[in-house]
Protein backbone atom coordinates (compact mmCIF):
# COMPACT_ATOMS: atom_id res chain seq x y z
CA UNK A 1 0.00 0.00 0.00
CA UNK A 2 1.38 3.84 -0.92
CA UNK A 3 2.51 5.12 2.04
CA UNK A 4 -0.13 8.13 1.78
CA UNK A 5 -2.76 5.31 1.90
CA UNK A 6 -1.41 4.04 5.34
CA UNK A 7 -1.28 7.73 6.85
CA UNK A 8 -4.76 8.00 5.93
CA UNK A 9 -5.85 4.91 7.04
CA UNK A 10 -4.18 5.86 10.43
CA UNK A 11 -5.97 8.97 10.43
CA UNK A 12 -9.32 7.36 9.98
CA UNK A 13 -8.31 5.29 12.98
CA UNK A 14 -7.41 7.85 15.36
CA UNK A 15 -10.69 9.85 15.01
CA UNK A 16 -12.55 7.13 15.10
CA UNK A 17 -11.75 6.58 18.84
CA UNK A 18 -12.25 10.14 19.36
CA UNK A 19 -15.76 9.33 18.08
CA UNK A 20 -15.91 6.92 20.49
CA UNK A 21 -15.01 8.53 22.97
CA UNK A 22 -17.57 11.75 22.37
CA UNK A 23 -20.12 9.38 22.26
CA UNK A 24 -19.05 7.65 25.46
CA UNK A 25 -19.00 10.99 27.49
CA UNK A 26 -21.55 13.25 27.23
CA UNK A 27 -21.91 14.62 30.18
CA UNK A 28 -18.58 15.95 30.24
CA UNK A 29 -19.10 17.67 27.02
CA UNK A 30 -22.38 18.96 27.95
CA UNK A 31 -21.60 20.12 31.48
CA UNK A 32 -22.26 23.68 32.67
CA UNK A 33 -20.25 25.78 35.20
CA UNK A 34 -21.63 29.15 36.46
CA UNK A 35 -21.06 31.29 39.54
CA UNK A 36 -22.56 33.87 41.49
CA UNK A 37 -21.27 35.83 44.54
CA UNK A 38 -23.35 36.91 47.58
CA UNK A 39 -22.83 39.46 50.18
CA UNK A 40 -23.96 38.67 53.92
CA UNK A 41 -23.48 40.92 56.32
CA UNK A 42 -24.24 41.17 59.92
CA UNK A 43 -24.44 44.00 62.57
CA UNK A 44 -22.78 43.20 65.47
CA UNK A 45 -24.12 44.90 68.68
CA UNK A 46 -22.63 46.49 71.48
CA UNK A 47 -23.64 43.15 74.54
CA UNK A 48 -23.01 42.04 77.99
CA UNK A 49 -24.08 39.47 79.53
CA UNK A 50 -23.28 38.41 83.51
CA UNK A 51 -23.75 35.76 85.46
CA UNK A 52 -22.94 35.04 89.64
CA UNK A 53 -23.70 32.67 91.96
CA UNK A 54 -27.36 32.71 93.10
CA UNK A 55 -26.37 32.71 96.74
CA UNK A 56 -23.13 33.97 98.55
CA UNK A 57 -23.10 33.33 102.24
CA UNK A 58 -20.33 35.61 104.52
CA UNK A 59 -18.45 34.21 107.34
CA UNK A 60 -16.50 35.28 110.08
CA UNK A 61 -13.27 33.86 110.66
CA UNK A 62 -10.77 34.44 113.31
CA UNK A 63 -11.15 36.47 117.12
CA UNK A 64 -15.37 37.14 118.19
CA UNK A 65 -16.70 40.15 116.55
CA UNK A 66 -14.31 40.02 113.54
CA UNK A 67 -15.63 41.48 110.39
CA UNK A 68 -17.62 38.88 108.48
CA UNK A 69 -16.98 38.40 104.60
CA UNK A 70 -17.05 36.68 101.54
CA UNK A 71 -16.05 36.65 97.74
CA UNK A 72 -18.22 36.76 95.03
CA UNK A 73 -17.16 36.22 91.99
CA UNK A 74 -18.80 37.58 88.84
CA UNK A 75 -18.63 35.95 85.47
CA UNK A 76 -19.03 38.12 82.15
CA UNK A 77 -19.21 38.54 78.60
CA UNK A 78 -18.87 41.52 76.97
CA UNK A 79 -18.61 43.31 73.37
CA UNK A 80 -18.91 46.94 73.11
CA UNK A 81 -17.99 49.11 70.48
CA UNK A 82 -14.82 51.28 69.31
CA UNK A 83 -16.32 54.50 70.36
CA UNK A 84 -18.33 53.22 73.85
CA UNK A 85 -17.31 51.07 76.49
CA UNK A 86 -19.13 49.51 79.67
CA UNK A 87 -19.92 49.04 83.14
CA UNK A 88 -20.34 46.48 85.39
CA UNK A 89 -22.37 47.34 88.81
CA UNK A 90 -24.20 46.59 91.55
CA UNK A 91 -26.95 47.52 93.57
CA UNK A 92 -29.17 46.14 96.52
CA UNK A 93 -32.76 45.95 95.90
CA UNK A 94 -33.69 46.44 99.70
CA UNK A 95 -33.03 46.46 103.05
CA UNK A 96 -31.62 42.94 104.60
CA UNK A 97 -34.20 40.77 106.14
CA UNK A 98 -35.42 40.75 108.73
CA UNK A 99 -34.50 43.66 110.65
CA UNK A 100 -32.33 44.09 114.35
CA UNK A 101 -29.42 43.24 112.33
CA UNK A 102 -26.72 44.52 109.83
CA UNK A 103 -28.26 47.39 107.54
CA UNK A 104 -27.38 48.64 104.27
CA UNK A 105 -28.40 51.76 104.25
CA UNK A 106 -26.43 52.37 107.50
CA UNK A 107 -23.51 51.34 105.73
CA UNK A 108 -22.77 47.70 107.24
CA UNK A 109 -22.07 45.99 104.06
CA UNK A 110 -18.84 47.08 101.92
CA UNK A 111 -16.91 45.41 99.16
CA UNK A 112 -13.65 46.09 97.16
CA UNK A 113 -12.91 44.32 93.74
CA UNK A 114 -10.13 42.57 92.27
CA UNK A 115 -9.11 40.19 89.39
CA UNK A 116 -10.89 42.07 86.51
CA UNK A 117 -9.57 39.76 83.37
CA UNK A 118 -10.73 42.72 81.16
CA UNK A 119 -11.59 45.91 82.22
CA UNK A 120 -10.94 48.09 85.16
CA UNK A 121 -11.74 46.44 88.62
CA UNK A 122 -13.30 49.53 91.08
CA UNK A 123 -10.72 51.31 93.19
CA UNK A 124 -10.84 51.28 96.99
CA UNK A 125 -14.02 49.82 99.15
CA UNK A 126 -17.50 50.63 98.29
CA UNK A 127 -20.55 50.81 99.91
CA UNK A 128 -23.15 48.94 98.97
CA UNK A 129 -26.55 50.83 98.47
CA UNK A 130 -29.95 50.26 97.84
CA UNK A 131 -30.49 53.77 96.23
CA UNK A 132 -27.91 53.98 93.55
CA UNK A 133 -25.66 51.53 91.74
CA UNK A 134 -21.93 51.22 92.72
CA UNK A 135 -19.35 50.32 90.56
CA UNK A 136 -17.21 46.67 89.89
CA UNK A 137 -15.64 47.16 86.84
CA UNK A 138 -15.25 49.60 83.81
CA UNK A 139 -14.86 48.87 80.53
CA UNK A 140 -12.99 50.05 78.06
CA UNK A 141 -14.15 50.94 74.20
CA UNK A 142 -13.47 47.65 71.83
CA UNK A 143 -13.28 45.18 74.31
CA UNK A 144 -14.88 41.90 73.34
CA UNK A 145 -14.79 38.63 75.61
CA UNK A 146 -12.75 35.33 74.51
CA UNK A 147 -10.58 34.56 71.48
CA UNK A 148 -7.99 36.66 71.71
CA UNK A 149 -6.22 39.47 69.47
CA UNK A 150 -7.88 42.25 70.46
CA UNK A 151 -10.65 40.40 72.44
CA UNK A 152 -9.92 38.84 76.09
CA UNK A 153 -8.40 35.30 75.98
CA UNK A 154 -10.65 34.11 77.79
CA UNK A 155 -14.02 33.26 76.85
CA UNK A 156 -15.85 34.33 79.78
CA UNK A 157 -14.39 37.06 81.65
CA UNK A 158 -14.03 37.30 85.70
CA UNK A 159 -13.81 40.06 88.37
CA UNK A 160 -13.96 39.06 91.96
CA UNK A 161 -15.83 41.15 94.51
CA UNK A 162 -15.22 40.80 98.02
CA UNK A 163 -17.67 41.64 100.67
CA UNK A 164 -16.86 42.69 104.02
CA UNK A 165 -19.21 43.25 107.16
CA UNK A 166 -18.44 44.45 110.71
CA UNK A 167 -19.85 42.37 113.27
CA UNK A 168 -21.84 44.51 115.65
CA UNK A 169 -22.22 43.25 119.24
CA UNK A 170 -25.59 45.16 118.89
CA UNK A 171 -27.56 43.34 116.25
CA UNK A 172 -29.62 40.31 117.24
CA UNK A 173 -28.78 36.48 116.26
CA UNK A 174 -30.04 35.81 113.72
CA UNK A 175 -29.62 35.04 109.77
CA UNK A 176 -30.39 38.04 107.80
CA UNK A 177 -30.21 38.03 104.06
CA UNK A 178 -30.18 40.78 101.18
CA UNK A 179 -30.63 41.09 97.67
CA UNK A 180 -28.02 42.22 95.22
CA UNK A 181 -28.27 43.15 91.73
CA UNK A 182 -25.59 42.97 89.41
CA UNK A 183 -25.51 44.74 86.36
CA UNK A 184 -23.91 44.99 83.18
CA UNK A 185 -23.69 47.66 80.58
CA UNK A 186 -22.33 47.79 77.41
CA UNK A 187 -22.30 50.88 74.42
CA UNK B 1 -53.61 49.94 51.78
CA UNK B 2 -53.31 47.77 54.67
CA UNK B 3 -50.10 46.09 53.40
CA UNK B 4 -48.29 48.85 52.37
CA UNK B 5 -48.61 50.33 56.50
CA UNK B 6 -47.06 47.39 57.89
CA UNK B 7 -44.12 47.13 55.45
CA UNK B 8 -43.67 50.88 55.98
CA UNK B 9 -43.85 50.50 59.36
CA UNK B 10 -41.37 47.88 58.99
CA UNK B 11 -38.87 49.96 57.18
CA UNK B 12 -38.94 52.02 59.77
CA UNK B 13 -37.65 49.79 61.80
CA UNK B 14 -35.44 48.37 60.40
CA UNK B 15 -33.51 51.91 59.41
CA UNK B 16 -33.41 52.66 63.25
CA UNK B 17 -32.00 49.57 64.14
CA UNK B 18 -28.61 50.45 64.02
CA UNK B 19 -29.51 53.16 66.84
CA UNK B 20 -30.53 50.59 69.17
CA UNK B 21 -26.66 50.35 70.07
CA UNK B 22 -26.43 50.04 73.73
CA UNK B 23 -27.44 46.87 76.26
CA UNK B 24 -27.88 45.60 79.91
CA UNK B 25 -28.24 42.37 81.14
CA UNK B 26 -28.20 41.35 85.04
CA UNK B 27 -27.61 38.57 87.64
CA UNK B 28 -28.86 38.12 90.91
CA UNK B 29 -27.61 36.82 94.01
CA UNK B 30 -28.70 37.12 97.52
CA UNK B 31 -25.84 37.66 100.22
CA UNK B 32 -26.53 36.16 103.28
CA UNK B 33 -24.82 36.23 107.02
CA UNK B 34 -25.61 34.48 110.19
CA UNK B 35 -25.46 36.17 113.27
CA UNK B 36 -24.54 34.00 116.50
CA UNK B 37 -23.67 34.27 120.04
CA UNK B 38 -20.26 36.15 120.57
CA UNK B 39 -18.51 37.62 123.38
CA UNK B 40 -14.72 39.12 123.83
CA UNK B 41 -13.05 40.54 126.90
CA UNK B 42 -10.07 42.90 127.60
CA UNK B 43 -8.54 42.99 130.67
CA UNK B 44 -7.50 46.86 130.73
CA UNK B 45 -5.43 46.58 133.79
CA UNK B 46 -2.84 44.47 132.73
CA UNK B 47 -0.98 44.34 136.28
CA UNK B 48 -3.48 45.35 139.27
CA UNK B 49 -1.10 46.35 142.45
CA UNK B 50 -3.04 46.00 145.78
CA UNK B 51 -1.58 48.57 148.02
CA UNK B 52 -2.76 49.68 151.83
CA UNK B 53 -3.75 52.76 153.08
CA UNK B 54 -4.76 54.15 156.50
CA UNK B 55 -4.73 52.39 159.57
CA UNK B 56 -1.90 49.71 159.75
CA UNK B 57 -3.11 46.56 158.91
CA UNK B 58 -5.81 47.46 156.91
CA UNK B 59 -6.40 45.00 153.84
CA UNK B 60 -4.98 45.61 150.41
CA UNK B 61 -7.06 46.56 147.77
CA UNK B 62 -7.05 47.32 144.07
CA UNK B 63 -9.17 47.40 140.71
CA UNK B 64 -8.88 45.47 137.55
CA UNK B 65 -10.98 47.16 134.83
CA UNK B 66 -11.96 44.97 131.90
CA UNK B 67 -13.93 45.52 128.72
CA UNK B 68 -16.74 43.26 127.32
CA UNK B 69 -18.04 42.89 124.28
CA UNK B 70 -21.40 39.76 124.46
CA UNK B 71 -24.38 39.38 122.25
CA UNK B 72 -26.56 36.26 123.48
CA UNK B 73 -29.30 34.35 121.60
CA UNK B 74 -32.86 35.60 121.82
CA UNK B 75 -34.90 33.15 123.65
CA UNK B 76 -32.73 31.07 125.72
CA UNK B 77 -29.64 32.28 125.11
CA UNK B 78 -27.28 33.79 128.44
CA UNK B 79 -23.81 34.50 129.12
CA UNK B 80 -21.00 35.09 131.95
CA UNK B 81 -18.10 36.46 133.12
CA UNK B 82 -16.21 34.68 135.53
CA UNK B 83 -12.63 35.20 137.79
CA UNK B 84 -10.35 31.57 138.43
CA UNK B 85 -6.58 32.39 140.16
CA UNK B 86 -4.39 30.26 138.20
CA UNK B 87 -2.40 29.22 141.32
CA UNK B 88 -2.04 30.20 144.99
CA UNK B 89 0.67 33.02 146.00
CA UNK B 90 3.73 31.58 147.32
CA UNK B 91 4.70 29.92 150.84
CA UNK B 92 4.33 32.18 153.35
CA UNK B 93 2.58 35.01 151.86
CA UNK B 94 -1.28 35.39 151.58
CA UNK B 95 -3.58 32.07 150.30
CA UNK B 96 -6.12 31.83 148.30
CA UNK B 97 -7.34 28.75 149.27
CA UNK B 98 -7.36 30.42 152.65
CA UNK B 99 -9.92 32.89 151.43
CA UNK B 100 -7.18 35.54 152.21
CA UNK B 101 -8.26 37.12 148.50
CA UNK B 102 -12.01 38.43 147.76
CA UNK B 103 -13.72 41.41 145.11
CA UNK B 104 -16.45 42.60 143.96
CA UNK B 105 -17.60 43.09 141.19
CA UNK B 106 -18.97 46.30 138.97
CA UNK B 107 -20.93 45.11 135.54
CA UNK B 108 -22.57 48.36 133.14
CA UNK B 109 -25.62 47.43 131.62
CA UNK B 110 -26.70 44.61 130.15
CA UNK B 111 -24.78 43.06 132.57
CA UNK B 112 -25.58 41.80 136.20
CA UNK B 113 -22.66 42.00 138.43
CA UNK B 114 -22.02 39.48 141.07
CA UNK B 115 -22.27 40.12 144.77
CA UNK B 116 -18.74 39.94 146.64
CA UNK B 117 -16.71 36.61 145.58
CA UNK B 118 -13.87 34.74 147.38
CA UNK B 119 -11.23 33.98 144.87
CA UNK B 120 -10.41 30.26 143.70
CA UNK B 121 -8.12 28.44 142.55
CA UNK B 122 -10.02 25.48 141.84
CA UNK B 123 -13.10 27.10 140.87
CA UNK B 124 -14.05 29.87 138.09
CA UNK B 125 -16.27 32.46 140.71
CA UNK B 126 -18.75 34.68 138.69
CA UNK B 127 -18.18 38.36 137.86
CA UNK B 128 -21.35 39.10 135.99
CA UNK B 129 -24.27 37.00 134.48
CA UNK B 130 -26.09 38.09 131.23
CA UNK B 131 -29.76 37.19 130.25
CA UNK B 132 -30.94 35.95 126.64
CA UNK B 133 -30.67 38.86 123.93
CA UNK B 134 -28.23 40.76 125.47
CA UNK B 135 -26.36 43.32 123.63
CA UNK B 136 -23.22 45.58 124.83
CA UNK B 137 -21.87 48.64 122.72
CA UNK B 138 -20.21 48.13 119.22
CA UNK B 139 -17.03 49.60 121.19
CA UNK B 140 -17.20 47.62 124.55
CA UNK B 141 -18.94 47.92 127.65
CA UNK B 142 -16.93 48.24 130.94
CA UNK B 143 -16.54 46.03 134.27
CA UNK B 144 -14.48 45.50 136.64
CA UNK B 145 -13.41 43.77 140.15
CA UNK B 146 -11.84 45.26 143.34
CA UNK B 147 -9.79 42.82 144.84
CA UNK B 148 -9.47 43.10 148.83
CA UNK B 149 -6.42 41.07 149.94
CA UNK B 150 -5.87 40.39 153.64
CA UNK B 151 -2.86 42.01 155.52
CA UNK B 152 -2.56 39.38 158.41
CA UNK B 153 0.44 39.66 160.35
CA UNK B 154 1.68 36.22 159.84
CA UNK B 155 2.32 37.16 156.26
CA UNK B 156 5.84 37.79 155.74
CA UNK B 157 7.34 40.64 153.96
CA UNK B 158 7.91 40.49 150.47
CA UNK B 159 6.09 40.87 146.93
CA UNK B 160 3.36 38.04 146.26
CA UNK B 161 1.22 37.72 143.11
CA UNK B 162 -0.93 35.32 141.51
CA UNK B 163 -2.25 35.71 137.91
CA UNK B 164 -6.13 35.60 137.43
CA UNK B 165 -7.78 34.70 134.26
CA UNK B 166 -11.26 35.84 133.40
CA UNK B 167 -13.70 33.57 130.91
CA UNK B 168 -16.52 35.26 129.10
CA UNK B 169 -19.08 33.49 127.27
CA UNK B 170 -22.42 33.49 125.55
CA UNK B 171 -25.21 31.03 124.07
Amino acid sequence: MDGRWIEFAELLRILGRGVLVAFLTPAIVNSDVRSTTQTLSASLYPLGKVTVSPALALTRSGQPFSAYSGTLPVNYVVRTTSGGGGSVTLQATSEFSPSGGPSVAAGALTYTCSGATLGTACSGAQTVSTAAQTPVLTLPAGACTGGGGYCSSADSNSVSVHFVMPNNPSWKTGTYAVSVTITISAI
Amino acid sequence: MRKYFWVGICVILAAFAPLASADSATGNTTVSVTVGPEASLTVDTATTTLTTTGTVFNDYTGTTNLTYKIRTSTGSGSGSITAQVQADFATNGPSVAGGDLTYTCTVSSPGTACSQQTASTSAATPVATFGADAHSADSGNSASTTWTLKNRPQIKTGTYSVTVTYTISAT
